[in-house]
């Protein structure tokens, strides 16, 4: 009887690492994943269910690949006609499934997060991703290139790395040039404004610095200022996006609440005093730019690295070949099966 | 420089479609003449897309691979030039007018939807200012026009075989339109290979999900399962033809219906 129940395990197995399967598999999977740009949540990329269709992928084709494999290193004794086409095949297959490898690895094994850096904070890097190994990432500064029109050419942080309080360098993130330390490769993302801003309570001030969404309580009172969002270039006709970003005629959008009650929403111009109540006030003084970087870490890059190559690779040796035989000339019919 | 993008246009989209209209006539009446002067308008044809997309760069100050009208105008070029090679080696020229239709189309799509960009300059966005850039796009160009030379032939052969000429006479046209379909997808590879190098170094992951990388990985499937059953399942023919062109209509949803119905990352048309 075990002999038996082998035997179906192993048809089981043989059904499972067909062609027929993978091919079956890569359509419902290119079907799912266009029906999802149309119809579902991009979420849906990430469900156990599109998972499991990939996992089912990979094994098909590690099963599949496997096989041809062996095949291929016990029949052939030296390289023969032909051969470029039957190694292209196998290193275009292992590529994929390198790649496919790399992005399980990332999805099991890599960390990715977004910080948000106001001009002359320091952060724990590697902290924000959960790490133990720690280095401190400071921001210097965060500047916008513009074109002539106005339009942003780049986005550049320039930071300064510090491991146990000493300095390791000085360096530019910008978009398209990430920077890489210790693993950790910091990607420049988004921007904004932190601001800074004074309130008086009957006469005595006080000061404080917010990120976009943040809170600033005024000591002594129920009230509380909350920061929305900096407008360099405020025009009605925008709504709450600016026109560009040269600050010609900056806002800062807030609220105001007592206790968690929203009392107040409103706009102001730098250094425009708005009064709560009689004896409260506030102002916004200055805008300090502000960087968010994505900071990851991906230990299944190398698979992706070495599939890519692998893929491209195989691609060209086994597709070249009969692309080369000539088009046109006269075709000979057909080539060899693998 | 604007008015010399406009006329080289104008030109090459009158001769294409003058080229087009020789090349049916060839393939239904067999004049030897006629094949030559299609030929002949196509080869002018392509040398004043050549002179547009020389003018457009000339006018922008980059090379004619940002914008989705840039594209269009890259793609007919790529088109028309894959083509040309393909008829100069083969002698095949029925397959002119089909092929023609396509690259024609697509310069009759800027001139009816998007004819302000013509004039339009917009400087490249941060995340375009990549080396990546031109690799990327000009693989996409080569790929996306072995698709449509294959596309072209595909009909051809269905229309020959609607014709009764018999399955038997066209295996090596069978023949052709698997090695131009191998040269699409051998560059589509590098196409997505190169986007998602580039998609790491930009916004920091290979792979998005974004709709233009899905569609581009659902062209990629379509064209691999058309490689494997032709191969080992025995599909050639008809069948194999019929995949050939429903691959080409995904190229297509994957340019116009991403650009204008899906937009994500790659929202620049």
């Amino acid at each position: 009887m075990p002999e038996k129940e082998y035997g179906t395990i192993n048809e089981v197995i043989g059904f499972f690492s067909s062609m027929r399967v993978g091919l079956a598999l890569l359509i419902i999977i290119g079907a799912v994943a266009a029906a999802t740009t149309l119809f579902f949540q991009q979420s849906f990329y990430h469900t156990w269910f599109f998972e499991t269709l990939l996992a089912m992928l990979f094994l098909n084709m590690l099963l599949c690949t496997s096989k041809r494999c062996k095949a291929i290193f016990s029949s052939r004794k030296g390289l023969q006609p032909g051969s470029w086409r039957t190694f292209g095949l196998l290193f275009l297959h292992a590529g994929f499934l390198c790649v496919l490898l790399g992005g399980a690895v990332y999805s099991f094994g890599g960390r990715e997060a977004l910080v948000s850096i106001a001009k002359g904070e320091t952060v724990q890097m590697a902290q924000a991703l959960g790490q133990e190994k720690s280095f401190l990432l400071h921001v210097d500064d965060f500047r916008i290139d513009l074109y002539p029109d106005g339009s942003p050419s780049q986005y550049t942080s320039r930071v300064t790395l510090l491991e146990k309080s000493k300095g390791i360098g000085t360096f530019d993130i910008s978009v398209n040039h990430p920077l890489k330390y210790k693993g950790v490769t910091m990607y420049q993302e988004m921007y904004g404004w932190a601001v800074n801003l004074t309130f008086a309570v009957s006469g005595k001030e006080g000061q404080a610095t917010v990120k976009e969404g943040e809170f600033a309580d005024i000591p002594g009172t129920d009230y509380r200022v909350r920061y929305y969002r900096y407008i360099p270039n405020y025009d009605p006709s925008y709504g709450m996006e600016t026109k560009s970003l040269e600050p010609l005629n900056p806002r800062v959008i807030f609220s105001v609440y007592e206790g968690n009650e929203r009392i107040d929403v409103g706009l102001a111009k730098l250094g425009e005093n708005v009064s709560i109540k009689k004896g409260i006030s506030f102002r916004f003084t200055e805008t300090v730019p502000l960087t968010t970087l994505k900071a990851k870490t991906d230990p299944g890059a190398p698979f992706v690295w070495v599939g890519f190559g692998l893929l491209l690779g195989g691609v060209f040796m086994a597709l070249c070949q009969p692309l080369l035989r000539g088009l046109g000339t006269n075709c000979t019919g057909k080539e060899g099966e693998v | 420089m604007g008015s010399l993008q406009q006329i080289s246009f104008t030109t090459t989209f009158v001769l294409y479609f003058v080229s087009m209209i020789l090349y049916f006539w060839y393939a239904a009446a067999e004049r030897q003449a006629v094949g030559k002067a299609a030929g002949i308008a196509a080869g002018l044809g392509w040398a004043a897309n050549t002179v547009a997309l020389i003018a457009r760069s000339v006018f922008t100050g980059m090379l004619p691979l940002s914008t989705g009208y840039e594209f269009l105008l890259a793609f007919a070029w790529g088109i028309v030039l894959l083509y040309l090679v393909f008829e100069l080696r083969t002698d095949i020229k029925a397959a002119g007018g089909f092929v023609g239709f396509i690259a024609w189309a697509l310069l009759a799509f800027i001139w009816i939807l998007m004819p302000e960009q013509q004039n339009a300059v917009a400087p490249l966005m941060p995340a375009l200012k990549s080396g990546w850039l031109t690799i990327h796009v000009l693989t996409a160009i080569v790929a996306y026009s072995a698709f449509a030379l294959a596309c072209g032939l595909a009909a051809l052969y269905l229309w020959r075989l609607h014709n009764n000429e018999g399955p038997a006479q066209e295996s090596s046209l069978d023949e052709l339109i698997y090695k131009v379909t191998t040269l699409g997808f051998m560059m589509l590879s590098l196409t997505i290979v190169t986007g998602a190098v580039w998609a790491e170094k930009a916004w920091g992951s290979f792979w998005s999900w974004d709709p233009k990388e899905t569609w581009s990985l659902v062209t990629w499937i379509v064209f691999g399962v058309y490689l494997h059953v032709r191969r080992n399942r025995g599909w050639q023919g008809r069948r194999a033809a019929i995949l050939v062109i429903v691959g080409f209509l995904v190229v297509l949803f994957t340019f116009f219906g991403v650009n204008f119905l899906l937009p994500g990352m790659h929202g620049y048309a």
